[in-house]
């Protein structure tokens, strides 16, 4: 039984089982008569929310940068953090969580970049949540001062509702997928902290309007920062390792 | 397909906090904003799965959605966001808002079943 929230313990979370969380359950006796309305006001994500809350202190006392990386599939998320890794691992401690729904290919990939990584297979789930990502934290020998990659699940819908307890989201949207992406998925782009434009180098045989992608993501979020870069070329690279140092030292 | 998720959370609630019990539950009530981010359709196709998993088919889900309001930063006036991409219609601004409803994700209170 895992001493955190009660579950099993079973590392793989996959939600066909009806566990009970119940360091949280009331211990107040209800007595509700018959026919009666009972109010209740709370949270749908409540409990997802209580273990991201867990993860952020948790950031928190190690003083790590906790990032939540979400875009459909094939952006260039595990690419970009392979190269991120292999520019900072010298100088600083990385750990990356891979969120996916079958394989450890993208963990594989992280620890030949050179840092330690755990993944997460979801199984049937389409989207990383508080609790995988707990759970996943204490497979990691996170040191103090370090940066914490969560790479979510490709998809750029379900994700946008479930906190992992990270300081800041990270949305990609790579040149190959369109323009109209930002309108057609707003709730993601609603929620980002940065947008990283990725996969810059392919501009030249491609039809994309940077213009009009920036346009539009501004449409729905005039805040988040926008890096278009490319993690086969380098470009715009250093913008983004100063992003993190910044965030870091910002945000945490 | 969050959805099936969200329906494991409501049902899970609504159980704790009626003592482990679903058998008197007749009807859940919900508050599920416009602009909230889930798919009420989606929602309601989930949820009698579930519920059938988690051994209580017999409940009826009630939800009230309400509407998308923002309050445009730009000339302080209240307009109806459809989608979190509308520009204001008073004042043509884009993204410069904030949301003061439509991002509700609740449930609000469940109905115990009358006795005969």
């Amino acid at each position: 039984m895992c001493v955190t929230c009660g579950c099993g313990g079973d590392n793989h979370h996959e939600h066909d089982h009806n566990h009970n969380h119940s360091h949280d359950d009331h211990h107040h006796d209800h007595h509700h008569q018959h026919g009666d309305v009972v109010n209740l006001e709370k949270e749908i994500l409540a409990e997802n929310n209580k273990f991201a809350n867990q993860n952020r202190q948790f950031f928190s006392e190690k003083h790590a940068l906790a990032l939540n990386f979400v875009s459909s599939p094939g952006s260039g998320k595990t690419t970009l953090l392979e190269e991120t890794i292999k520019r900072m691992s010298e100088k600083h401690s990385l750990y990356v969580v891979e969120g996916d729904q079958h394989t450890e290919l993208d963990a594989n990939r992280i620890r030949n970049a050179g840092a330690e990584a755990y993944q997460i297979q979801t199984g049937k789930a389409c989207h990383l949540d508080g609790h995988m990502v707990g759970h996943a934290l204490e497979h990691l020998s996170i040191k103090d001062d370090s940066y914490v990659f969560i790479e979510n699940v490709g998809n750029l819908i379900c994700p946008a509702l479930f906190d992992l307890g990270e300081h800041a989201k990270v949305v990609l949207i790579s040149i190959t997928e369109g323009e109209d992406k930002p309108l057609k998925y707003p709730d993601m782009f609603f929620g980002a902290d940065l947008v990283l434009i990725t996969k810059t180098d392919l501009l030249p045989y491609l039809k994309f309007d940077l213009d009009a992608c920036v346009a539009n993501i501004r449409k729905i979020n005039p805040k988040a920062k926008i890096i278009k870069l490319s993690s086969t070329t380098g470009e715009s690279f250093e913008e983004w390792i100063n992003w993190l140092h910044a965030a870091k030292a910002f945000l945490c | 397909m969050h959805e099936f998720s969200l329906c494991e959370g409501i049902i899970h609630q609504v159980s704790r906090a009626n003592n482990n019990n679903l058998e008197n539950v007749e009807q859940i009530n919900l508050e599920i904003g416009k602009l909230a981010g889930v798919d009420l359709n989606s929602l309601l196709f989930w949820f009698p799965v579930v519920a059938e998993k988690l051994n209580c088919k017999h409940i009826k889900l009630n939800v009230v959605e309400p509407l998308g309001i923002a309050n445009c930063k730009n000339c302080t006036k209240d307009f109806e966001l459809v989608n979190l991409y509308d520009q204001c219609p008073h004042c043509n601004s884009f993204g410069n808002y904030e949301i003061k409803q439509g991002r509700e994700l609740l449930v609000k209170s469940f109905n115990l079943i009358s006795k005969q």
